[in-house]
């Protein structure tokens, strides 16, 4: 037990030693907390209402959401992870069109789902550390009118950054829902990526 | 009575063989096996047509008619004579927090709620706390078996088909009311459904009609809703998707 202490010890202070020789690698951030997640989601959220309640019309509110998403939320690892095995066989020019077409489609579908909930009060109630899968803030929903719903939020910062990778509405996946989606749309354009890209660009 | 306990234990028997041929499947949502895929889609399209021509014009119409608290009003009826039979799964499930709210909930909005008719506990911050049979079979660890869409009712499974049996026969409720009172129920659990669909109309329409293949989105939202509400209610570190990992 205390030899186990004491090399740990010593291993914290190699650490130390390690960061004093690197002073620019920052202390904090190695790893994504709870307490950092859920100051995240409440900053996204805290945006994302503004831009409900705005006045805005439609189209300038979907335009704030597209930029609130792109900052917050991993697009490229979503859009990957969403069109699955295509991906590898797509060219490079086809992987960054789709990225950006998907990116466009999902900020409007989501934008608009988001629209409806004007007035509504959104409360994060609590954060679970997932260790290496990251961490899921839980929030819940009250809509004026509306029965409450949750919204569980998935972060991580496998990417160097701490970023969305998915978000449950009542326990229903967006990452499940989209990639059947996609999938359908690849099929329904003969399993072409081009004709894939033209249904999001179509739908968003 | 003797001939109504006769009959539930007889469904109960019917139900446990049914469960007996669940078949097996792993996963829930787009990985799940879906071996009635093709009789599913069949029933998904009919259900889609009775939705654009039936339900969806009358939950519209339900709503210009009736003030939202009237439907509201009526809803809570329906809820709150779910309450004992939620109660005796809250028990099954050895879910005594949820038992005993349940029946607090029960017997609040039913001494000072008119009946139900105001769902006074909720506003005292009692929530429902929904449950079935499906679920309290899943708690005693029967597996889910196949997806099935039902016609008219909607998306389900081999486990939670076998458990709307079970409510249905064990449903204290069903046994104390008498005709005529019996058909006010079935005519209120009807507006029930018309003004749930009213309610999620957004998300239902989005659902419906706007997906590229709404018969998948409808089988991944029941069954991850499901897998959730099972224990409780939150997403677990098994539910999670890992977007990194391809």
């Amino acid at each position: 037990m205390t030899s186990e202490k004491n090399l740990s010890r010593r291993g914290t202070l190699a650490l130390f030693g390690g960061a004093a020789m690197l002073p620019l690698l920052p202390v904090q951030g190695l790893a994504l907390s709870s307490g950092e997640a859920s100051s995240m989601v409440q900053k996204v959220v805290g945006e994302i209402m503004a831009q409900v309640n705005s006045r805005k019309s439609e189209a300038a509110v979907l335009a704030e959401f597209k930029k609130i998403f792109l900052r917050y939320a991993d697009v490229p690892v979503i859009a990957r992870a969403v069109l699955g095995n295509p991906w590898r066989s797509a060219s490079k020019s086809q992987k960054s069109a789709f990225v950006s077409a998907f990116q466009d489609y999902l900020g409007n579908k989501y934008g608009r789902r988001f629209h409806s909930y004007k007035g509504s009060k959104v409360s994060v109630t609590g954060a679970d550390d997932q260790g290496s899968k990251g961490v899921i803030v839980r929030s819940k929903v009250n809509a004026p009118g509306k029965s409450p719903f949750s919204v569980d939020w998935h972060l991580s910062d496998r990417s160097g950054a701490n970023k969305i990778i998915n978000i449950y509405i009542e326990g229903v996946s967006m990452l499940s829902q989209e990639r059947s989606e996609v999938r359908a749309m690849l099929q329904s354009s003969r399993n072409n990526i081009d004709g894939l890209i033209a249904e999001l660009r179509r739908r968003s | 009575m003797r001939k109504t306990i006769g009959s539930a234990k007889a469904m109960i028997a019917a139900c446990a063989l049914l469960l007996a041929a669940c078949t097996d499947t792993g996963g829930t949502g787009e990985a799940a096996s879906d071996p009635y895929e093709a009789q599913n889609r069949a029933v998904h399209a009919f259900n889609k047509t009775m939705d654009k021509n039936l339900l969806r014009p009358a939950s519209k119409a339900y709503a210009t008619v009736a003030p939202r608290p009237a439907r509201v009003g009526v809803s809570n009826g329906v809820s709150n004579l779910n309450q004992p039979v939620q109660f005796v799964n809250h028990v099954l499930q050895g879910d005594v927090d949820d038992a005993a709210r349940t029946f607090l909930r029960f017997a609040v909005n039913t001494v000072f709620g008119f009946g139900g008719l105001l769902d006074v506990a909720g506003d005292a911050g009692l929530a429902d706390e929904p449950t079935d049979f499906g679920e309290t079979l899943a708690v005693w660890g029967v597996r889910e078996g196949a997806y099935i869409e039902l016609p008219i009712l909607g998306p389900s499974s081999e486990r939670d088909l076998a458990g709307s049996v079970v409510d249905f026969a064990m449903n204290p409720v069903r046994h104390v009311i008498d005709t005529p009172e019996s058909y006010y129920v079935t005519g209120a659990k009807a507006l029930d459904v018309l003004h749930k669909r009213q309610e999620l109309s957004g998300i239902i329409d989005a659902l419906l009609y706007e997906s590229a293949d709404s018969y998948a989105a409808a089988r991944i939202a029941y069954l991850q809703n499901k897998a959730r509400s099972v224990g409780d209610d939150t997403v677990t570190e098994e539910d999670l998707e890992d977007p990194y990992d391809f």
